[in-house]
Parts: structure tokens; C-alpha cells; sequence
């Protein structure tokens, strides 16, 4: 009986590592390449010697040309590693905002109609972005947002996604402590600052992470949205075809590096937040 | 139903900002590409463009593509998610590495990875490269049918380890004597997943879903940058069809393809709706 | 609940306020270029004719596209026209041209404001609009109405101009598009080369017949290419691509085994140009067979007259040099030449290398006269095509009006100014910058086509030009009788990669052709 734990366990632990190495895999390799010279990456990536392609675990030779090459030869990675930012941040703080406001409403307050506006939001929430891309466009050009860092923040900090998400944290609040403050005399804003928000820091911390990576991989609209080329950020010129093989991986490895401490920053809430879904 | 004068003010001033950006930002594009879409050169058509548009055998295929994305992703990365989130329970003690690990995907932004995909999936790739070593017939992952294969399989990878966070979490939350109760009364493993865990999660199902509709059109940005805006006609989705047709001018094509999109996907959700009406996510 | 309902309908209804407020705002506004569009030179003026184009920073002085090597003489030809409005008291008339620094933003922001409603009033037929699909849809005007309409002494007579050809603007006797250059589908060669090869000079090659001529290219021990470079070969892949799509039918021919083996001997011949020793085939090596035009590398212009001379040039000293003498013969004239009093080595490297070649020249002249006048000549064929007894040209540069604009009229006399002598003349001689020769579609125009090239002198003295070669280029471009418009967006947008990756072999000719069918057919049918 013992016996047959143990292989139970093993097969378990095994399986456990198989999944792990699945979903670890892609990113660790994306690392390691980074550590390659533009030659062996070049190399690695041609597929037209007839012979197939093979994993290297180890770069050949370590070196750190791509990071070079990323930094200091190109001030263009640079500068859009800045735009990114620049689109990024704003959208992040918006949606944390508005979000908590209206998660607030929808979560502890009760107020005629609040259910059909809610799924109106959710309808909104899953409209592929293709479905308002072009509308969007007339309409910004008509407010003058076209080619505006601005046209890409306002859709993100008002988008639904956050209301959804922090809704369900807002809601486990409890009510009694929301009542009490009520009793004595506490208005709505005092019970949002110093009852909701404590209580819903990983909610806001986790939408703060997934607002970041979703704003942080944006690529459609800045296409269609910014005349000047100038104004890209990162994730464009990463998802262009044309992009310069060489130093691919230690451009995806820039890019991914803000999302991850944001993570790591915020593991633990993150989690927990969740456990409240 | 009685409200509370000062609590439904201040409600509606909490939802003020959200009220007017979604508004602004959402419902009058959407409402714009309604009324464009039964609009032809300048004059209203009535349904004339949506006719159009089921006669058109592009669409057709995009339509089909789309439909078989959803219905076979969206379900498959729900399932597989939902029995890992069941296999990390089963464990007493997990370190926190595991279930980080399993968040990593969605956290790496889909332009850094496109090259890893080609490496494994290109004719001359890894992967053939391993089916080729063990005598297998070597897949044209980006030319064939397999090419769905392959992006239900990026989707799935991306996607799962999100929604097998919320699985868990959702399980975490289950009172223990449920279980117990159930088990005592003689009902096996699948029986109890069944008949008592899927129910008293369905809360948990219903975001899991929202999430997975959502991040089904993102799949759109990792299959533009690995088949471009012609792929083949097996991967050729609704979202192409809407793209191209900007290229070629056809608004009104464009815009009722892409109100046609947004049904299905409203249906879809609304299907839900009906079905877990017992959920209280909506109450 | 009473009060919730009307509650929840004051919602609805701020919601609604608000969305029309925006709405009104939005309609309110006519002008659709946004000030900080692209760097627009001139201040908009509505009344204004406008045009859009772009501008690579990097040679803005050209007007000249790096990507497409196409020199684009719109902003000279506004100039021009705006000059003659002036002078006749038409001010009102004058265009403006609005440069984008990219071809991708201006399609883009010209996609969008057509969609809109808007867009430029002219539109210039460009290499990567699907512009059929435009007409279908209806985005321009019907220029039959105006050239009806118009009861002016300088109406345009569409008898002045080549019927077929400019009929390629015209769909379901609807004439969209007006022709403005064309370049014709005409390879350079010369005799020597082919019968050294044993090619008969007079047959023009077919798909069918490449085959063989790939064959005898294949066996020959030097590295003789059939073309001048990957880009001019993939061309040709891309044309039998685009000879087997029937656009009306909306079928193609792929699956067919002619095909197939057309496609693999093209590749084949296109592949042996890329591994050739050097892949840069500089014409005066005289590595190729079939040559379009030559690049001048000092004045930077790419002509047919320079390929002939510097074709020529080369014959005269390298190939003369390389096939003739025996490497001890050329030793024994360069230690006669470095002794001699010719040599100077003060004198450059470049100096002292053409007095060399004029020397070995002198020395051998008896050897060199007789095989000029017995061997070498340059002479001209029709590019590759199914049939035999075609010969084609391919409309490079037209204007259509847009169907949105208010100043139909004031774009239509702009084009028709477009098409008079002065201004074909202008710019069949202005876009000699672009990769080939565009040839004006105005008769008058291109009888003079031939005094307006423009040419380098030759700089090695004793080879004297060959004035009939103009003569004799555009007698050959007589003859053509089919006249194309390219879909460039399918050939780029579409087909472009896959090609590419055919070609680079990335790819199997199954895959190849199963894609190519799976992506023409969705492109037809969208």
C-alpha cells in the first residue's frame, strides 16, 4: 500500500516537472537566446540549409552583442522602449481609478438598473477591438486625438476590464464593517479610501499587472492610430516582420522584463487576489 | 425594491467617469459601426451589405475558421485548466514556483515569442525535426491544417496558466464537507466533479470564460505576426477578413463583418447567461 | 421600481446626450487631413485639388522611393501645373501635394479617409492598391462623363492616344483610371551572347521555351545569369503567377502540372542567379543575359541607353580581355604599358586603368574591330510571356478621381493637362530616375521620347555611342500590343513572402503551390 503511495507520488511529482517545463520552456529559451551572438541566432533561424533546426540549450559562445546592440548602437529601442512607457503608465493609473470607482458602484452599492448596465459593460468588455478600430479612428480625428499618445491611454483606462475584475474583489468586502461605518456617519468617498481600497489591494495590484501587460503588448492601435513613426512603441517594431533577427531575443527580453518584476513585486497579492473570483 | 436616495446619488457619482469614457470610447464606435454597416456608398441599404457579405466565400471561410476557433479553444483551454487547477489541489504542499510558472505566459507580451514559435513550428523546425528522428511524417505546421493545431495549442499555452490561477483559487474556496459529504454518501471521483465541485464553481466558470472569449481575439496579434495578413485558407479568421477589407476601402464590408463578429460573441455570452442562470455572478 | 426605471432611463438618456453631443461634433468639421498629418509643406487649402504622395526622408530631393525604386514626379509636375494655372489667370484650379515620409501611412490614411468619406481628390494608381477591387466598390469617377462634357478647344481627344492602352483604365466602358506612364516589357541583350549560347536571337522566349534556354545557360562553364538580379527574377515569377489567375472568373491554374514544371524551371533559373558567385551582377561583367535597364553609377540614373553603353564598355575592355587574351599576353602588355611613358603614377589608380585598357585596346585593335562588327549587338526581346505573339507593356504610373471629392471637375482638368505633350514629355523624361524607363502614353510625346533620354557621355574615348539604340528601343517598343496593369498589392501584400520563401527555399513547391492556391483564392473572393 505504501509502495503504491510512493509510485503515485512519483508519477505525480513527474508529471507536475512535465507541466512546469511546458510552460517555462518558450520564456527560458527566449532568455538563453538573448545570451547568443547576432550570428548564431541568424543561424539558428535560417531554415532554408535543408537540414532541420535543432534546440540549443547552451549559446555557442556567450555574449552579450544583442543587449549591446539594443542599448547603446540604436538609440531606436531605446526610444521606443520609452514610448512604451509613456503609453503604458498612464493607461495603468487611469484604469486602476476608474475601475475601483465603478467597482465600488457596481459591488456594495444598489442603485436602479445597476445589473443591465453591468452586462452592458460585459458585452462591451468581449467586443473585439476589430469591431470599433475603424469608428475609433474617424472619431479621434475629428477630436483632434489622432497621432495623441492620448488615443490609446483613454480607450485603455476606460476599458471594462478592470470594473469586471475588481468587482468580484470589492464584493468580498464585507458588508457589516461597510454598515458600521455607515452607522457612524461615515460618507461613500471615506468608506472607498480607508474600507474598500485596503481591503482590494490585490485586486488592484493584479489588474495593475494585467492592465500593464496588455497596454504593454498593444500593436493595432498604434498602427493605425500614430502618423509618426516616432511615437511606436516597442511591441510594433517587435511584431514587425521586418524586425532585425539579430537582436530579437534581447529586444523580447527588455520588453518582458517590466511586466515581470511587476509580478514578482506583487506575487503574493496577486494570488490571493484571485482566490477571490 | 426600495433604493436609498443618497447611496444611488453617489453611486452613479462613482460610475461618472466610467459612465462618460465608456460611452465615449465604446458604445459610439460601436454605434457608428452599426449604422455604417447598412450603409453603402452613401445611402442606406438596409441589409443589402449583410447579404453581401454571406455571399462571399472569404467570409465564409473566416466565419467558418472563427466558429471552430472558439467552440474547440475556448472549451479545450477550460477543461485542460480546470484539471490542472484539480492536480495542483491534489497536492498537500505545492511551492509558490509551480503556480508562478504557470502565470509566466500571460505576463510575456506575444511580440517576444513569435521567434520561439518559428523555431519549433517551421517545416524544417524542431518539432518536425523530432517527428522526422522518430520516423513520423514530418507536419507543414504553417501551410496545412495544422496551422489550427498550432494556434489552438499557442492559445492554450498562453492562456492557461491564468485561468488555472482562477480554477484554483476558485476550488480553494469550497467548504472541505462538501467533498466529505459526498464522498461518505458514495459517490466517486468523477461523479462528485460532476455533480458538486462544477456547480458550486460556477461563478469562478463564468470568469474563466469572459477571460477566454477576450484573449481569444489577442490570438489574432500572434497569428498576424506568424502567418501575415494572408495566412492560409485554414487560419484565415473573421479578424483578417475585417483588416483586409480596410486595406481595400470596403467599409461597408468591413463593418458589418465585424457587427456579424460581435453577435456571435454577444450569443455566445448570453448562451452562457441563460445556461448558468444559477450563477450569482450577475445575481 | 417606478423610480428605478426613470432613473435608469436618465441614464440611458445622459448617455445618449452625450454620445450625440459627440456625434454633432464630429460632423460638424469638412476638413479630414489633420494638421500634424505627415509634414505637409503647404498650408491646406480646401479649395485646393489635392494629391497625396510620399517622400523618403533620405532622398527627398528626388522624390524617390528606395523600397520600390520608383521616382515619383508628382511634386515637379504640381509645380508645373500650378505654373500654368497662374499664367492663365486658374488659380483656383492649382493642386496641392500632400507628402506622408511613408507609403504605408499615406495607404493607410488614405484608406481610412475614403471609409470616411474623404480622401484626396486625386488618386495616383500605386503599386499596392488592390485597384480593382477599388472600382468594384465604386471609389472613382467615371472620366468618360467629363471627356464628353467637356466642349473646350483643348478637349482631350482620346484618338491622340493608343487605344489598348489606355483602355487598361477602363472597366465595363466605365473609364476609371487614366493611363500616365507605361514601361515596356523588353529585355536587352546582345547577339554575341546568345549565339555564344546557342539561343536564336529571333525567337522571343516563352515560358515554355525557358526551359531550354535554362538548359544551355546550365551547361556553359561560365556564370552567365539569365537576368540581372533576384528582384528583376522574382518579377518574372510573379508575372506567370499573375498570367494564370483569371480575375473574372475569379479561377486559377495552379493545380496544373504545366504549372508546376513552369514554376520549378523559373525557380531554377532564378535560384542559379542568387548562388552565382557574386550575387550583385554588375552589367559590364556581362554576366547576364537579360538585362532591363542599367543603373548609371555616377549621374545615378538607371536608362536603357547607359546598359547599352556600358555593356558595350565592357565588351570593349573586360569581356574582350577576359575571352580573348591569354593571361601571359596581358601580363607581357601591362609590363610594356607600367614601362611605357603613359603611365603616370601620379595619375589615380581609376586614370591609369582606363589609359591601360586603351592601350591593350590599340594593341589588339585588329582582333577587337572585326569581332565588334562580326559579334557584338545589341539587340532587344519581349519579356517572357505564354503566348508567342505577345508583347507587353505595363502601365506604371495613372490617375483616378476620387468619388468622394467635391472638385471632380478641377481634378479632371489636371489630369487632362497631365496627358498633353508638354507635361508627358516632362515626365517621361523625369522618371527616367526610376528603376526602368517609363514611357509617355501621349503619341506626340513619345516620338520625341527618344531626344529626351537623358545620357551620360561615354568616357571611354574610342567607343563611339550608339545613336540608333534609342532609335532602335523604342521602334521594338512599337510593337507591343497588350497593355497591363499590375495588381501589386496581390504580387506584395498577398503572394509577396510566400514567394520569397520559395524562392530562399524555405518552402516545398507543394506547400508552395497549396498556399499560393489557398491565399489567391481567399483574395479573389474578398
Amino acid at each position: 500500500m505504501k509502495k503504491k503511495l510512493q509510485i503515485k507520488a512519483i508519477l505525480k511529482y513527474t508529471l507536475l516537472i512535465i507541466l512546469t517545463v511546458i510552460f517555462l520552456f518558450p520564456v527560458v529559451y527566449m532568455i538563453i537566446s538573448s545570451f547568443m551572438s547576432g550570428k548564431e541566432v541568424i543561424d539558428m533561424l535560417d531554415f532554408t540549409t535543408g537540414s532541420y533546426a535543432s534546440l540549443k540549450l547552451f549559446p555557442e559562445d556567450f555574449s552579450l552583442e544583442q543587449y549591446y546592440k539594443v542599448f547603446f548602437r540604436n538609440s531606436k529601442y531605446l526610444s521606443e522602449f520609452w514610448n512604451s512607457v509613456i503609453i503604458t503608465l498612464p493607461t495603468v493609473i487611469g484604469q486602476l481609478v476608474v475601475s475601483s470607482l465603478a467597482a465600488f458602484a457596481f459591488g456594495k452599492l444598489k442603485f436602479p438598473g445597476r445589473d443591465k448596465i453591468f452586462f452592458v459593460y460585459m458585452i462591451l468588455l468581449i467586443l473585439p477591438i476589430q469591431v470599433t478600430l475603424v469608428p475609433s479612428y474617424f472619431m479621434y480625428q475629428k477630436i483632434n486625438l489622432l497621432n495623441n499618445v492620448m488615443s490609446i491611454i483613454l480607450p485603455g483606462t476606460f476599458s471594462a476590464f478592470g470594473i469586471c475584475l475588481l468587482r468580484q474583489s470589492v464584493r468580498y468586502v464585507s458588508d457589516t464593517s461597510i454598515e458600521a461605518a455607515r452607522v457612524d456617519g461615515a460618507s461613500y468617498i471615506r468608506i472607498f479610501f480607508q474600507i474598500i481600497l485596503p481591503q482590494i489591494r490585490g485586486g488592484l495590484i493584479s489588474l495593475a499587472l494585467l492592465t500593464f501587460v496588455d497596454t504593454w503588448g498593444v500593436v493595432e492601435q498604434p498602427l493605425i492610430y500614430f502618423t509618426d513613426k516616432a511615437k511606436y512603441p516597442l511591441s510594433v517594431s517587435l511584431s514587425a516582420s521586418t524586425a532585425n533577427i539579430d537582436i530579437v531575443f534581447a529586444c523580447g527580453v527588455m520588453f518582458m522584463i517590466p511586466a515581470l518584476i511587476i509580478y514578482f513585486l506583487g506575487e503574493k497579492d496577486v494570488r490571493s487576489s484571485f482566490s477571490r473570483i | 425594491m426600495k433604493f436609498e436616495k443618497k447611496q444611488v446619488v453617489w453611486a452613479y457619482i462613482f460610475l461618472l467617469p466610467s459612465l462618460i469614457g465608456i460611452a465615449v470610447f465604446y458604445v459610439i464606435p460601436y454605434i457608428m459601426c452599426v449604422y455604417s454597416s447598412f450603409v453603402s456608398k452613401g445611402s442606406f441599404a438596409g441589409l443589402d451589405n449583410y447579404i453581401k457579405l454571406f455571399q462571399n466565400k472569404a467570409f465564409l471561410y473566416a466565419l467558418r475558421n472563427t466558429v471552430i476557433f472558439t467552440a474547440v479553444a475556448i472549451p479545450l483551454l477550460m477543461i485542460i485548466s480546470f484539471l490542472i487547477a484539480k492536480f495542483l489541489a491534489s497536492f498537500k504542499k505545492i511551492s509558490a514556483f509551480f503556480r508562478s510558472a504557470y502565470l509566466m505566459p500571460i505576463v510575456i507580451p506575444a511580440a517576444s515569442l513569435i521567434y520561439v514559435w518559428q523555431l519549433l513550428f517551421d517545416d524544417y523546425g524542431v518539432v518536425n525535426n523530432l517527428l522526422s528522428s522518430l520516423g513520423i511524417d514530418t507536419v507543414q505546421f504553417f501551410s496545412s491544417g495544422f496551422s489550427m493545431v498550432m494556434i489552438i495549442i499557442i492559445y492554450i499555452w498562453k492562456n492557461c496558466g491564468f485561468c488555472v490561477i482562477l480554477f484554483t483559487a476558485g476550488l480553494a474556496n469550497l467548504p472541505k464537507s462538501v467533498h466529505e459529504s459526498a464522498y461518505l454518501e458514495g459517490a466517486g471521483g468523477f461523479k462528485t466533479t460532476i455533480k458538486i465541485t462544477l456547480p458550486l464553481i460556477t461563478p469562478t466558470t463564468f470568469f474563466v470564460f469572459l477571460m477566454a472569449v477576450i484573449n481569444s481575439f489577442r490570438m489574432f496579434r500572434e497569428s498576424f505576426s506568424l502567418f501575415g495578413t494572408y495566412p492560409n485558407e485554414n487560419i484565415y479568421f473573421l479578424q483578417n477578413f475585417i483588416n483586409n477589407n480596410y486595406n481595400n476601402f470596403n467599409y461597408p464590408q468591413l463593418s458589418s463583418s465585424a457587427i456579424v463578429m460581435s453577435l456571435i460573441f454577444i450569443g455566445l455570452m448570453l448562451i452562457f447567461f441563460l445556461y448558468e442562470r444559477k450563477s450569482d455572478y450577475l445575481e | 421600481m417606478k423610480y428605478s426605471k426613470s432613473l435608469f432611463k436618465g441614464i440611458l438618456s445622459i448617455i445618449t446626450v452625450v454620445s450625440i453631443l459627440f456625434l454633432c461634433s464630429c460632423g460638424g468639421e469638412e476638413e479630414y487631413i489633420t494638421p500634424n498629418t505627415a509634414n505637409s509643406s503647404e498650408t491646406e487649402n480646401p479649395n485646393k485639388v489635392t494629391i497625396y504622395t510620399y517622400v523618403d526622408r533620405e532622398n527627398e530631393d528626388m522624390h524617390y522611393d528606395n523600397d520600390t525604386m520608383f521616382y515619383y514626379p508628382l511634386l515637379d509636375m504640381a509645380h508645373m501645373y500650378n505654373g500654368y494655372c497662374m499664367l492663365n489667370g486658374e488659380g483656383e484650379n492649382s493642386v496641392t501635394v500632400v507628402k506622408f515620409d511613408s507609403r504605408d501611412r499615406m495607404i493607410q490614411q488614405m484608406s481610412t479617409e475614403i471609409m470616411a468619406g474623404g480622401g484626396p481628390d486625386i488618386i495616383v494608381l500605386d503599386n499596392e492598391l488592390p485597384i480593382s477591387k477599388l472600382i468594384d466598390q465604386g471609389a472613382f469617377v467615371d472620366m468618360n462623363t467629363f471627356i464628353e462634357n467637356d466642349k473646350s478647344e483643348k478637349a482631350l481627344d482620346m484618338k491622340n492616344y493608343n487605344q489598348s492602352l489606355m483602355d487598361t483604365g477602363v472597366y465595363n466602358g466605365k473609364r476609371y483610371m487614366m493611363p500616365m506612364l507605361y514601361r515596356p516589357d523588353i529585355f536587352i541583350t546582345n547577339t554575341f551572347l546568345m549565339e555564344e549560347y546557342g539561343i536564336d536571337k529571333n525567337t522571343k522566349p516563352t515560358y515554355k521555351t525557358i526551359g531550354d534556354v535554362f538548359e544551355k545557360l546550365q551547361n556553359s562553364e561560365k556564370t552567365v545569369s539569365l537576368l540581372e538580379g533576384y528582384q528583376s527574377s522574382k518579377e518574372i515569377l510573379l508575372q506567370y503567377i499573375n498570367d494564370n489567375i483569371d480575375e473574372e472568373k475569379l479561377t486559377t491554374s495552379f493545380d496544373t502540372k504545366e504549372f508546376r514544371e513552369t514554376i520549378e524551371t523559373l525557380k531554377k533559373l532564378i535560384t542559379k542567379d542568387m548562388k552565382g558567385e557574386d550575387t550583385e551582377h554588375s552589367v559590364d561583367d556581362n554576366t547576364c543575359l537579360f538585362a532591363k535597364g542599367s543603373f548609371n553609377t555616377e549621374s545615378g540614373i538607371y536608362t536603357p541607353i547607359n546598359y547599352a553603353l556600358y555593356n558595350m564598355q565592357g565588351i570593349s575592355t573586360d569581356t574582350f580581355m577576359s575571352y580573348d587574351l591569354e593571361q601571359v599576353t596581358l601580363e607581357e602588355y601591362a609590363n610594356e604599358f607600367f614601362s611605357s611613358e603613359e603611365f603616370d603614377p601620379l595619375n589615380g589608380w581609376e586614370n591609369n586603368q582606363k589609359l591601360f585598357d586603351d592601350y591593350v585596346y590599340e594593341q589588339e585593335r585588329g582582333n577587337f574591330e572585326n569581332y565588334v562588327a562580326n559579334s557584338v549587338q545589341t539587340t532587344f526581346i519581349d519579356g517572357i510571356t505564354e503566348n508567342k505573339d505577345i508583347s507587353r507593356g505595363i502601365v506604371t504610373c495613372g490617375f483616378m478621381i476620387n468619388a468622394n471629392s467635391d472638385k471632380q471637375e478641377k481634378a479632371y482638368k489636371f489630369i487632362k493637362y497631365s496627358l498633353g505633350e508638354r507635361m508627358q514629355r516632362f515626365i517621361s523624361y523625369d522618371t527616367t530616375y526610376g528603376e526602368t524607363y517609363n514611357l509617355p502614353v501621349n503619341n506626340e510625346a513619345f516620338k520625341n521620347a527618344y531626344t529626351d533620354m537623358r545620357y551620360e557621355e561615354n568616357k571611354v574615348n574610342h567607343i563611339t555611342k550608339d545613336s540608333s539604340f534609342m532609335e532602335r528601343y523604342i521602334n521594338h517598343i512599337k510593337n507591343i500590343n497588350t497593355f497591363e496593369v499590375r495588381d501589386g498589392y496581390y504580387n506584395d501584400k498577398v503572394i509577396g513572402d510566400l514567394t520569397d520563401d520559395y524562392l530562399e527555399g524555405k518552402i516545398s513547391v507543394d506547400n508552395f503551390i497549396t498556399n499560393l492556391n489557398s491565399k489567391t483564392k481567399i483574395y479573389l473572393y474578398e
